[in-house]
């Protein structure tokens, strides 16, 4: 077997991570089945098997023996029992290990219609030895036999529920393993400086294992918590892309910011009305922005609240959604006169303000990112010269704004006449592209979920622990065996033979 | 403060027996058999360090014991370096000692030469090792073993073990046809089953050099179908000391530090002490064995096992290490009247007069002259997975202990013998036996790993090996596993009496710490700030005090703030308590949390076969044992703790 099959597994098996996983209960000795395509009508439904007795049943089925391996093979389909024809259909047969699953694997393709489907589970069911598979059971048993890691799992799953195509691709580079070799080459960097540690402690007194060695890996643990930070240090693009984009609409009662929503998303999600105020709570709708997943929030119109409890506590959402959002849209009446433009302007140049100083203290790039992710959009231009005529301080107020915005961060919009929505949409999307850091997102690993961040931040800080108390290695060991186990806690386990292997493998120890 | 490791003690209480079985009458421990064949309740095969321990705590417990050995004058022998402690293995030998053992004792009576090493490292590492005299160090274990009340030692080849119609152990048989009777019997062969030892290509059997091996037991384990295989290891050649050029060689002094192995002050015994040398491989070293590489048994292909990987061979150094270009090599004595000087550095597959040569090519040892020459030895050792983790086979009253389990070294024997010993006698009282947990002890992770992980060489105890290594210190060693021996009638009164009042001063004089305060502007203070690194800015008990890493337990003095009543190595002990507390208090959560897993409860309908997640061995062994709880679960052998994550999964829903 290769390096990953069979017992082999068994040892590298990452436990504690599996949790989720392993779940479901059974054994793997039981074969298992599912329809594997969605449920309905259509032209092809396949049902898959998998498990040692997959072979038996594709025969019973098809009452003919084994097709030859991974060749497409048409032929009837029968009940087992009865023995009457259930469908003309094509199989295919992947014995072990070269399967999805790593197990024997039987597809039946057959006539995408609901009761040939329910006839063949049927037919399934009542072979024995046979069970229907649990959710997910399929790649379960694929992680547990070795075809794939964790993180290539969760790639995976993220592929299955991809949206979008920059989802596609994301998801596609993780089960692809790049995220993986990343983790593991930082994982056998780490599990090196362990055994060098541990060779310092256990062996250091009779083979020359000096202090050097210890400094070696203090400067070695030290580039690797910065590396670890950096790529931590992404903005959480991975995770937005994943999650999408969070676009938050906001802005005073009544500038139609619920219209603008339908109006993005193409149909009526949030109900409209002329009377300020009819947007009480956060109204989420997630679409597909020229190929990335995002989130569009429409939120109360922020006023001093004059109206009833719901509504106050539909501002304080509203400010909460503001203040974390990745993309900001402030969308203001234009019909409603300078007014509350000229407010407007000064309640973003306070925030600007605030990103300036901001800026100054932890680099350029967070103040541009945050003024780049900021647009203010002037609902109702189709109204502008009924009822305001003079539209000439408006426009040096635009102007005034798209001297800090940028030109794509301020457009004249409407909602009935479509006017300027394409522009907008198109802007909304660049503003979407600067908040991922304009990061080469198709061909970098990133962090996808919120649980990688969360080890590899930690292993970063056991790090530093590790670094400042390194002149005393017996706690310092302690902190870099935490490190190891947080970066397992992604990758799958180390065990101590492995850190021995190195140890041996790096030092002449011995009497 | 957490003084309180009585927590991680672990006592098993699922093997009970179900009922009795047993062909003779119980007339207490002492009853004689029908028949006249002499009886004994336990029975230890083999006078090693293993086998040692095993008679110590059966006798100990007042259970009728026989030691039978090949050779009544090798008892105790240190075939090897006859050397005691090093990292981990020093908290074996506390952990020994700690549970009423004689190793420690024996070592600090006979040492020669002794160093702390790891000093600079942290003290959850610092180990004492020290040189002992090898043929003093027998003949105190002699003389111990002789006059040991319910303990008789015997010469005897033990060949063939008796079982009943049961697979219940009732005797063993020698070679010249003696038969004793017995409830219990311990293997601890050490090298000496099947053993070969080899010099270049030549080979003969024999357990160590000069002795003959063991014959016949090989075929009684096959026969029982225990699953069997042969390690390798070896000993340095011995020089004569009046032929060293001491000029040419650094001299390496014994520490003056007062560390002992045993608890028991009644033990330390300050003696003379002698030197060490440390010298080097040389370019014509490494010239010579090159050249004669093809005839070492590795490189030359006519012996396939592999040493120990800790172990390696000068010419192995020499090959895989070609860049490094000297090694050092420790000349240290084997005894006050002996003559003879190990060379530790030099072991060595090559032929006879190789060895000579080379040993000549290092400083100082031009002139010497070889008196043993290094060779190998190849034995049969069992799969220890074979083993509960309280050492007993599946042959009821069979335990192993030592060697046999794949170990290597003196302390590893002695651990398991010890335990092996203890449970032989309570399984002939028909009392629930032990096992050691491997976050509570050195012990308890040693048998754990023997009888969960594959061995691929012979097993060392390292402190790499353990989860929980700032807790399985030397200095606790007693805190640790006291109690337990007490418990069991492993401790005499004298020496409880002395434990517990230990521990009171330890209590008490951390209680004192943690509820003297000094507070800001008083002339304690100002003391401290006048001496510069200390400044304290808000009010700070003394254990605060002594938390911060500039400062010791011993700058209370300049204070006038120490307590008299307190000796060194409890001064030391809470020192290291509340300078590690937070750490300390890190792995004891650890703990709390695996020992809640190991509570969870399994359901009697369980269907182990079908969780293909365990090995097959484990799900047979489960499915024919059906363990109550998680905590049986984890005493069984080859039930590794990932396994027992599994079960938890499989167990909770």
């Amino acid at each position: 077997a290769s390096g990953r099959g069979g017992r082999n597994l068994h040892a590298a098996r990452p436990c504690r991570a599996l949790n989720k996983y392993v779940g479901g209960g059974g054994g793997m000795d039981e074969t298992v089945f599912a329809l594997s395509t969605p449920p309905g009508r259509g032209g092809v439904s396949v049902i898959r098997l998998s498990g040692p007795e997959a072979g038996g049943a594709l025969c019973r089925m098809t009452k003919r023996s084994l097709p030859p391996a991974r060749q497409a093979a048409v032929c009837s389909i029968y009940h087992p029992v009865g023995g009457s024809l259930i469908d003309r259909g094509m199989v295919l047969w992947f014995p072990s290990p070269k399967s999805f699953t790593g197990e024997d694997v039987a597809e039946l393709h057959v006539h995408g219609s609901s009761a040939v489907v329910r006839a063949v589970i049927e037919a399934l069911g009542g072979i024995e030895g046979l069970r229907p598979a649990q959710p997910g059971e399929f790649t379960r048993r694929a992680l547990l036999n070795g075809k794939m890691d964790l993180v290539e799992a969760e790639g995976l799953g993220d592929l299955l529920s991809a949206g979008t195509e920059m989802q596609r691709k994301l998801a596609l580079r993780q089960m692809g393993g790049h995220a993986s070799q990343l983790y593991d080459a930082w994982r056998t960097k780490l599990v090196r400086s362990l055994a060098h540690v541990e060779a310092f402690i256990d062996f250091g007194e009779d083979e020359e294992i000096h202090e050097e060695v210890l400094s070696g890996v203090i400067e070695e643990a030290r580039g690797l918590a910065r590396e670890l930070r950096s790529f931590c240090d992404d903005a959480r693009c991975g995770e937005i892309v994943r999650e999408g984009v969070h676009i938050v609409l906001a802005g005073p009662p009544n500038a139609g910011k619920s219209s603008l929503l339908n109006a993005i998303a193409k149909r009526p999600a949030a109900i409209t009305s002329a009377t300020p105020g009819t947007t009480r709570d956060v109204l989420e709708v997630r679409m597909d922005l020229f190929g990335l997943e995002v989130a569009v929030s429409d939120t109360a119109g922020l006023r001093i609240a004059t109206g009833d409890d719901i509504e106050k506590e539909g501002i304080t959402r509203a400010a909460e959604q503001w203040s974390q959002a990745d993309v900001r849209v402030l969308v203001l009446d234009a019909a409603a006169g300078v007014e509350q433009v000229r407010e407007a302007k000064d309640v973003l140049l306070r925030e600007i303000q605030d990103w300036i100083s901001a800026e100054s203290l932890s680099g350029r790039e967070q103040g541009l990112g945050a003024t780049g992710c900021t647009m203010v959009l002037l609902n109702k231009s189709d109204l502008l010269l009924t009822t305001c005529g003079e539209t000439a301080p408006l426009q040096a107020m635009v102007e005034e704004l798209r001297l800090w915005l940028g030109d794509v961060g301020v457009h004249m919009v409407s909602c009935v006449n479509g006017q300027g929505m394409e522009e907008a949409m198109q802007s909304l999307h660049t503003a979407a592209r600067h908040r991922l850091g304009g990061r080469d997102l198709e061909n970098a690993v990133v962090i996808t979920r919120p649980r990688h961040r969360q080890h590899l931040e930690g292993c970063a800080n056991a790090l530093d622990r590790f670094c400042a108390v390194g002149n005393a290695p017996d706690v310092a060991a302690e902190e870099l065996r935490e490190a190891v186990a947080h970066l397992a806690a992604v990758t799958g386990k180390v065990h101590v033979e492995q850190v021995l292997d190195v140890l041996f493998a790096d030092f002449c120890v011995g009497k | 403060m957490g003084l309180t490791f009585l927590h991680l003690l672990n006592s098993v209480s699922f093997y009970k027996k179900k009922g009795k079985t047993f062909s003779f009458k119980k007339k207490g421990l002492c009853s004689p058999q029908m028949s006249a064949e002499p009886y004994f309740d336990v029975v230890v095969i083999g006078g090693g360090h293993a086998g040692i321990e095993s008679a110590l705590a059966s006798a100990k417990r007042g259970t009728k014991t026989l030691l039978i050995t090949l050779n009544l004058d090798k008892i105790g022998w240190q075939p090897c370096n006859p050397s005691i402690g090093g990292p981990a293995k020093s908290t074996l030998v506390h952990e020994i000692d700690a549970l009423g053992g004689g190793m420690g004792k024996i070592a600090d009576r006979t040492f020669l030469h002794k160093r702390i090493l790891n000093k600079s490292k942290g003290p959850a590492v610092w180990a004492l090792r020290v040189q002992t005299d090898k043929k003093e160090y027998a003949e105190e274990n002699k003389k111990m073993l002789d006059n040991f009340p319910n303990l008789t030692i015997q010469e005897g080849m033990v060949s063939d073990i008796l079982i009943d119609k049961n697979f219940k152990l009732n005797g063993i048989k020698t070679y010249f046809g003696g038969i004793i009777r017995c409830k219990a019997a311990i293997l601890t062969t050490g090298t000496f089953l099947g053993g070969t030892i080899w010099i270049g290509s030549k080979k003969i059997s024999a357990g160590r050099a000069g002795e003959m091996a063991s014959v016949g037991l090989t075929q009684t384990l096959r026969n029982l179908e225990f699953k069997t295989s042969r390690l390798k290891t070896g000993t340095p050649p011995r020089i004569d000391s009046r032929f060293i050029n001491l000029k040419k060689i650094e001299k390496q002094k014994s520490d003056e530090t007062e560390n002992w192995f045993s608890f028991d002050r009644l033990e330390w015994n300050s003696r003379k002490v002698m030197d060490c040398f440390l010298t080097h491989t040389t370019s014509a070293t490494f010239s010579l064995i090159r050249k004669n590489l093809h005839l070492s048994p590795k490189y030359g292909g006519f012996m396939k096992s592999t040493g120990p990987r800790y172990c390696p061979s000068i010419e192995d150094k020499i090959v895989r290490f070609f860049d490094k270009k000297e090694h050092q090599i420790f000349l240290e004595p084997e005894g006050r009247i002996l003559n003879e000087i190990y060379i530790q550095g030099m072991s060595t597959g090559l032929p006879e007069n190789l060895q000579t040569e080379i040993i000549k090519t290092i400083p100082g040892l031009e002139n010497s002259r070889m008196v043993r020459p290094a060779y190998s030895v190849d034995y049969d050792y069992i799969f220890a997975s074979q083993l509960d983790k309280n050492l007993m086979s599946k042959i009821e009253g069979l335990f192993f202990a030592g060697q046999i389990c794949g170990t290597t070294g003196y302390e590893e024997a002695g651990a398991q013998g010890l335990l092996a010993g203890l449970n032989a006698s309570l399984f002939c009282e028909e009392k629930n036996m032990v096992c050691l947990s491997r976050e509570g002890s050195f012990i308890g992770n040693l048998i754990d790993d023997l009888c969960t992980k594959p061995l691929k060489e012979p097993y060392r105890v390292l402190t790499s090996r353990s989860e929980f290594r700032l807790l399985l210190r030397s200095d606790n060693a007693d805190f640790r596993l006291t109690p337990l021996g007490r418990k069991y009638g492993l401790i005499n009164e004298r020496e409880w009496k002395k434990f517990k009042k230990k521990i009171e001063r330890i209590e008490n004089e951390s209680k004192r710490l943690n509820k003297t305060f000094i507070k800001v502007n008083s002339k304690i203070l100002k003391i401290l700030e006048s001496e510069g690194q200390n400044i304290i800015k808000k009010e700070s008990s003394l254990a605060k005090l002594i938390g911060r890493p500039n400062f010791d337990y011993f700058q209370l003095n300049n204070l006038e703030l120490q307590n008299t009543t307190l000796n060194n190595e409890e001064i030391q002990r809470l020192e290291i308590e509340i300078k590690y507390l937070n750490y300390i208090e890190r792995q004891e959560l650890q703990i709390k949390n695996v020992d809640k897993i190991l509570d969870t409860k399994i359901k009697k309908n369980m269907n182990f076969m079908k969780i293909s997640q365990l090995s097959k061995e484990g799900r047979e062994k489960l499915t024919k044992r059906r363990p109550n709880d998680l905590r049986e679960a984890s005493k069984i052998g080859g039930i590794s703790a990932s396994d027992i994550q599994t079960l938890f999964l499989f167990a909770r829903q």
